[in-house]
């Protein structure tokens, strides 16, 4: 009885320090709080966390007489012990023991038309920190596109106290605050372009040269006077006699790269990757990350790299204690409180 | 202060004002104009939801404006499922709700900006609707659970003709019917983290916070499973200080603005 109560009051201890740390590492950043929830000190909490709930399933017979409460406790000791094993610490330990051969996360660059398989381990999270890894199989890039919305977004910082910002439709007078009149957008181009045309000069939307995404304004004014004006995302814009910045931005909607796995010499996969859509092969997953223009006009995409070890323990983890939840809380009291019938 | 003299304002303003008319009505003891009240309010929320969902042409739970005009449309059925299936109400006719329901909408009307935003590619994923939706829905439980312990704490009782739970009790199966919600919405998001960037947990402050508020009702639970009612208002306080994790979690990227170089998360 009284080891009960000592588990419990360490239970509520061990949560309690849970949510003080976490508050620590929300005001430390995203990065050095990574570092620190796997630093030496909170494996050895994490692993005392998880020996607590295995002890607690002999010590308290309610475990086992309410399905609902063990599915949500295993499901804690799942996901705890899944993600210890997919940390780097994790991955560590199973190429010493194992012989298992993966790196806990990484970052790899194929320009378009090549094949690549070295990628760049994130120094966090490699031991010796040497940073190139070489994977058993290649990739490669066959091409990298964006897709844009047809509308770009546009800010305009009208004097000292009032910005507006918002979508800029093509041919949808945006009204400025205060008594600045309107801005219409009237083109928007991918790519600006000026080129000389039988000896005159004139703006195109080029394809894939470069980038230079642009938008063209006519800005009028309350007394009537009309304006017109280039915004370059790359240089922000004056105009000259209003005196107001504006800076547009042209809104990317998805980024693909059309990928293919390459083995001994053979295309064994292909895959159109975008963000939310990852590759799944040799027990890593590829994400869409960033990508890289080059001068000739051609891109590099860049992905993201991480090993799939433990992760499938984290999302039966997830599973039970979702499961364990809605039972226990949801639909146990409806069967607890039905009147009994007697027989 | 960003006042809205647009249809959607319009509407915003309105359900505001239906809700403490109702309010008012309530605790004045008009119950049948405070209901027909706040029905009305109701209506005209859903109507501004619906109107912003067809303005941005995709599920308005994007921003900081549109999660809090859905805050403000889901009060009124909380107030009806709680009275109708827990036997829970929080003042006279559940005025308290109402109450909840003019505070989230002040946000939506008065200090977030309701400019339409694309969605970048990291949202167009079929997780982000339920992720944010199952959050809205927890927050609102967990928000009628903290006025339920703060009446336990002013020492409030029901009233003894309606056949309704002590607020103990009522914060209690309030938690209940919320934690579910908040644990999916923590782990649909983990799961939509990992489609997205790669990481089932980032470490970052947002998520940070969110655990935070999770770990904060853990740990009622098991306070409260170990000392049952004999601390009655510390079970209280721990579901208050639950509510108040998830206001910093909610208004994190917000509030981190104010205090510009402790972490890079805003910019
Ligand atoms: C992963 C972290 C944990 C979660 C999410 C969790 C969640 C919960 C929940 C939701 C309840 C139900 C409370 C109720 O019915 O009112 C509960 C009960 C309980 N938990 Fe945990 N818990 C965690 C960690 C622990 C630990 C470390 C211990 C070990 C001492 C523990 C022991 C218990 C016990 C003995 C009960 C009582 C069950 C009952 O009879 O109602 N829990 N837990």
């Amino acid at each position: 009885m009284k080891l009960r109560r000592y588990l419990l009051w360490a239970g509520v201890i061990f949560i309690v320090i849970l949510a003080f740390l976490s508050v620590y590492g929300a005001f430390i950043g995203a990065d050095k709080a990574q570092q620190f929830f796997n630093s030496m000190p909170l494996a050895v909490y994490w692993s005392a966390f998880t020996v607590l709930l295995v002890v607690s399933f002999y010590v308290f017979p309610r475990f086992r007489r309410q399905p609902g409460l063990l599915l949500m406790h295993l499901g804690g000791v799942l996901i705890i012990g899944g993600s210890m094993f997919s940390s780097q610490g994790g991955h560590e330990i199973q190429r010493k023991f194992f012989n298992l051969d993966k790196i806990a996360k990484g970052q790899m660059t194929i320009h378009e038309g090549h094949v690549e398989n070295h990628l760049l381990v994130d120094p966090n999270t490699h031991p010796d920190k040497s940073n190139v890894w070489e994977l058993p199989f290649g990739i490669r890039l066959n091409d990298f596109r964006l897709e844009y919305y047809d509308a770009g977004s546009l800010t305009v910082w009208v004097d000292e106290n009032s910005v507006w910002s918002g979508i800029a439709t093509l041919d949808q007078p945006i009204k400025l605050p205060g008594k600045y009149g309107t801005i219409i957008p009237l083109k928007k181009f991918n790519n600006l372009q000026v080129t000389s045309v039988d000896g005159k000069m004139q703006i195109i939307d080029a394809e894939g040269l470069g980038s230079n995404p642009a938008l063209h304004v006519l800005v009028k004014r309350v007394n009537g006077s009309e304006q017109k004006h280039y915004i370059y995302e790359n240089f922000a814009a004056h105009s000259r006699e209003d005196a107001f910045e504006m800076s547009y931005r042209s809104s990317i909607a998805d980024y693909i790269s059309e990928l293919e796995v390459i083995e001994n010499g053979e295309v064994v996969l292909k895959k159109d990757i975008e963000v939310n859509d990852p590759l799944h092969y040799g027990g890593y997953h590829f994400y869409q990350s960033e990508y890289r223009t080059y001068k000739d006009g051609t891109f590099a995409t860049v992905l993201s790299v991480t090993s799939d070890s433990g992760l499938y323990v984290v999302y039966t983890g997830f599973l039970f204690l979702c499961l364990g939840i809605m039972y226990h809380l949801w639909i146990r009291p409806v069967f607890k409180n039905r009147p009994t019938r007697n027989l | 202060m960003d006042i809205k003299y647009t249809p959607q304002g319009w509407m915003i303003y309105s359900v505001i004002a239906c809700y403490l008319v109702a309010f008012i009505a309530a605790i004045a003891r008009r119950l049948k104009l405070a209901n027909a009240v706040y029905i009305l309010g109701f209506i005209i929320a859903v109507a501004a939801f619906v109107y912003r969902w067809i303005d941005v042409k995709h599920v308005p739970l994007q921003n900081l404006f549109e999660v809090f005009l859905c805050l403000g449309m889901l009060i009124y059925p909380l107030t009806i499922f709680s009275r109708r299936f827990l036997r829970i109400a929080s003042g006279p006719a559940g005025c308290a709700d109402m109450l909840i329901g003019a505070i989230v909408l002040f946000p939506a009307g008065f200090v977030f900006s309701a400019e339409p935003q694309q969605l970048p590619p990291a949202l167009q994923c079929w997780l982000f609707a339920p992720h944010v939706a199952v959050y809205m829905i927890s927050y609102m439980i967990m928000a009628k659970a903290t006025f339920l312990a703060m009446a336990q704490l002013a020492g409030r009782k029901p009233d003894p003709n309606h056949n309704l739970l002590p607020y103990e009790d009522a914060t209690y199966r309030m938690i209940c019917i919320g934690f579910p919600f908040l644990t999916l919405g923590l782990i649909l998001g983990s799961w939509w983290g990992k489609l997205a960037w790669g990481d089932y947990w980032g470490w970052d402050p947002k998520e940070l916070w969110s655990l935070v508020s999770w770990l904060v009702y853990v740990g009622y639970f098991h306070f409260r499973y170990m000392f049952g009612k004999k601390y009655a208002k510390a079970n209280s306080w721990w579901a208050i200080a639950g509510m108040a994790a998830i206001i910093i979690t909610l208004l994190w990227v917000n509030l981190s603005r104010l205090f510009p170089g402790l972490h890079n998360y805003a910019s």
